[in-house]
């Protein structure tokens, strides 16, 4: 029996949605005719559609909930997972990266190295890659499963067969595009299915002052209490929230992680490939609204959470349990498995472009046709839907799954943001360089993983953290001393490829300042400020 | 001649949005009706009704607003013969350069 008694109503909405996704996919079936279209989308979405499935492949439930129960557990701090974590490093790839990734015409982060270094590091980025997505994948499918087990009392192997059969085939049959039409749904949805819960709790509190009142005082602050780490819950300092999680952990992971950008990849041009991360940045300002706030009106509404086998995790459904009616809860239980399933469906769309372009095609069937490719792309997403029913089984076995995931994260997106890092913007960094700072850096995780206690760094988060900064900066000086030692690319071979290297004019068009990516970008920087000042 | 956005994209999202918003949002106001008609303790039935027309609403717009799928085939036949067009120019200048 689990948390929530469904009425007919409610599963019904839960159907219509699964019938929506899956109808959505033979839809686009046969109008997905080439690789192009199935692993890029056509390269023909407005703005608005790279940019709010920018920022859904990105909002999981494990998101949703994940951020939900840190603010239960940690206060308005984690709000900086958002603000510091991600608006910066969107800005950055939006303004400086997105021209580049974009103009070079690539697929894939891994073809990116391949331009700009050499096969090898194509090669290595590309196999770590598709391995991570796969158990990434299945962490989503087994949250999704452990989440409906709780709920509505689901089996959790039911669970995980189900969500991998809807996924394969709305992804299989449309590619890219049906990933993304359904992560846009799924946007909506999650909007509409969670906004009413912090409306309805901050009526019941007093508002934004009566919630403050009642919690913790350490609770309510960003910046006031990091002057040390034993003096917020978090138990991280400035220091470290700027250097790791504002930094390393952010931009190793917005700047480099293909799965968020293959979603700007499909925008119709530069300027939309542009814009459709600051539309992702402006949401991620407004997105604690229905992921932080509600954790924060769980300590006062529901507490006791974290005690006696209670999880956090349990704080959103709770709330959701709380306030909403038969036929809400249907909707609020879609929003949560809408979130999964996006989520999932970003790295399984992800895994298939990378395996069929810089994998299958690259060393194992380089004279493959168009056609073929396409229905390898199809063969490959199926595959990695079975493959991820197996790595759900391996998350079930991690006592943690978020400190599973930024494990992850903090082995391989980290060194990679400074292979990318160097890449662009210094046209001295040789292709071999590229290749060893990479590999020593990944390297250097898996041995502080492997050797170094958490203990030693005090909490599974700083263990993170540090670990994340670390790799970074062994892969950032392998790269710059191998690249002393060894021979550049010409010139030549670095047009476009390069920040220093593209004509001005080449890939961009002249702009009406108020339409300018920099001045969107500018009021975003704006109302990060008023937002930490208001909040400090 | 579908609208612009059809023409690249072939299938309008706003149609699916429309739709969708349109199906949960009557079934919200519908449940929060016949809960307000049969009460039960502890269902308030008002927050279904406000929010289900809320959805229906946005549904509406959306609906109204989008391309629909009669437009689509011919947005896809635009596009094919874009293609082709396409195809056969670079044909003809790659002849033209080599003559």
């Amino acid at each position: 029996m689990g948390v929530f008694q469904l009425t007919i109503v409610d599963y019904l909405i839960i159907a219509i949605y699964f019938v929506f996704v899956i109808f959505i996919g033979f839809l686009l079936r046969k109008r997905v005719q080439t690789s192009k279209d199935f692993f890029l989308a056509g390269r023909s979405n407005p703005s608005w559609i790279a940019g709010l499935a920018f920022i859904s492949a990105n909002m999981g439930a494990l998101e949703l909930l994940g951020m939900c129960a840190g603010a239960y557990e940690y206060g308005f701090i984690q709000v900086q997972f958002y603000w510091l974590g991600a608006v910066p490093a969107i800005l950055f790839l939006a303004l400086f990266m997105m021209p580049l990734y974009y103009g070079t015409k690539v697929h894939s982060v891994p073809a990116y190295l391949k331009l700009r270094y050499n096969e090898a590091t194509r090669g290595l980025n590309a196999v770590i890659f598709a391995g991570m997505t796969l158990l990434l994948s299945g962490i989503s499918m087994y949250a999704l499963a452990l989440i409906f087990n709780i709920l509505i009392g689901w089996s959790i192997y039911q669970s995980i067969i189900l969500s991998a059969l809807i996924i394969g085939v709305y992804v299989s049959l449309g590619g890219l595009t049906s990933s993304i039409y359904n992560e846009i749904l799924q946007f909506f949805l999650i909007w509409f299915g969670l906004l009413l819960l912090p409306i309805l709790g901050l009526s019941e509190v007093g508002g934004w002052s009566g919630l403050t009142s009642r919690i913790p005082e350490a609770f309510s602050h960003i910046w006031a209490n990091t002057a040390t780490a034993s003096q917020n819950p978090m138990g991280v300092d400035w220091l470290g929230l700027v250097l790791g999680l504002g930094f390393v952990l952010s931009f190793g992971y917005w700047c480099t992680d293909f799965l968020v950008i293959q979603r700007t990849l499909s925008a119709k041009d530069v300027e939309a490939a542009q814009k459709a991360p600051l539309i992702g940045g402006a949401i991620k300002l407004v997105l604690p609204l229905i992921a932080i706030i509600p954790g924060l009106l769980a300590i006062t509404l529901i507490p006791g959470l974290g005690e006696g086998g209670q999880s956090y995790n349990l704080a959103l459904p709770l709330l959701i349990k709380r306030y909403f009616p038969p036929g809400l809860i249907g909707i609020g239980l879609t929003a949560l498995m809408a979130g999964f399933m996006s989520g999932m469906s970003g790295n399984i769309t992800a895994f298939s472009t990378v395996w069929t372009d810089d994998i299958y095609k690259t060393y194992v069937n380089q004279k493959a046709s168009d056609k073929h490719l396409v229905w390898m792309g199809r063969v490959s997403v199926i595959v990695a839907c079975i493959i991820s029913v197996g790595t759900a089984f391996i998350a079930m076995s991690f006592p943690s799954i978020m400190d599973y995931m930024q494990a992850l994260f903090s082995l391989i997106n980290a060194p990679l943001f400074a292979t990318i890092l160097l890449g662009m913007f210094w046209k001295r960094t040789t292709p071999w360089g590229g290749f060893f700072g990479l590999i020593t850096g990944i390297i250097t995780g898996i041995v502080l993983f492997a050797l170094v206690p958490v203990s030693y760094f005090g909490t599974i988060m700083a263990a993170n953290i540090w670990r994340a900064w670390w790799t970074w900066t062994t892969c950032f000086l392998v790269t710059l001393a191998v690249s002393m030692v060894t021979k550049p690319k010409p010139e030549e071979e670095l047009k476009g490829v390069v920040y220093g290297l593209i004509e001005k004019g080449e890939i961009q068009k002249k702009l009406p300042w108020y339409s300018r990516p920099i001045t969107w970008a500018l009021i975003i920087v704006a109302c990060l400020i008023i937002v930490n000042i208001i909040f400090f | 001649m579908p609208k612009k956005q059809s023409k690249t994209t072939f299938v309008d999202l706003k149609f699916f949005l429309g739709l969708m918003f349109s199906i949960y949002g009557t079934l919200l106001a519908g449940t929060g009706i016949y809960y307000a008609l049969n009460p039960v303790l502890g269902v308030d039935s008002s927050i279904d009704i406000y929010w289900g027309l809320f959805m229906l609403a946005i549904g509406i717009v959306n609906y109204y607003k989008s391309d629909k799928p009669s437009n689509w085939n011919k947005a896809l036949a635009i596009s094919g013969i874009e293609r082709i067009e396409k195809r056969l120019k670079g044909i003809l200048d790659e002849a033209t350069e080599e003559f």
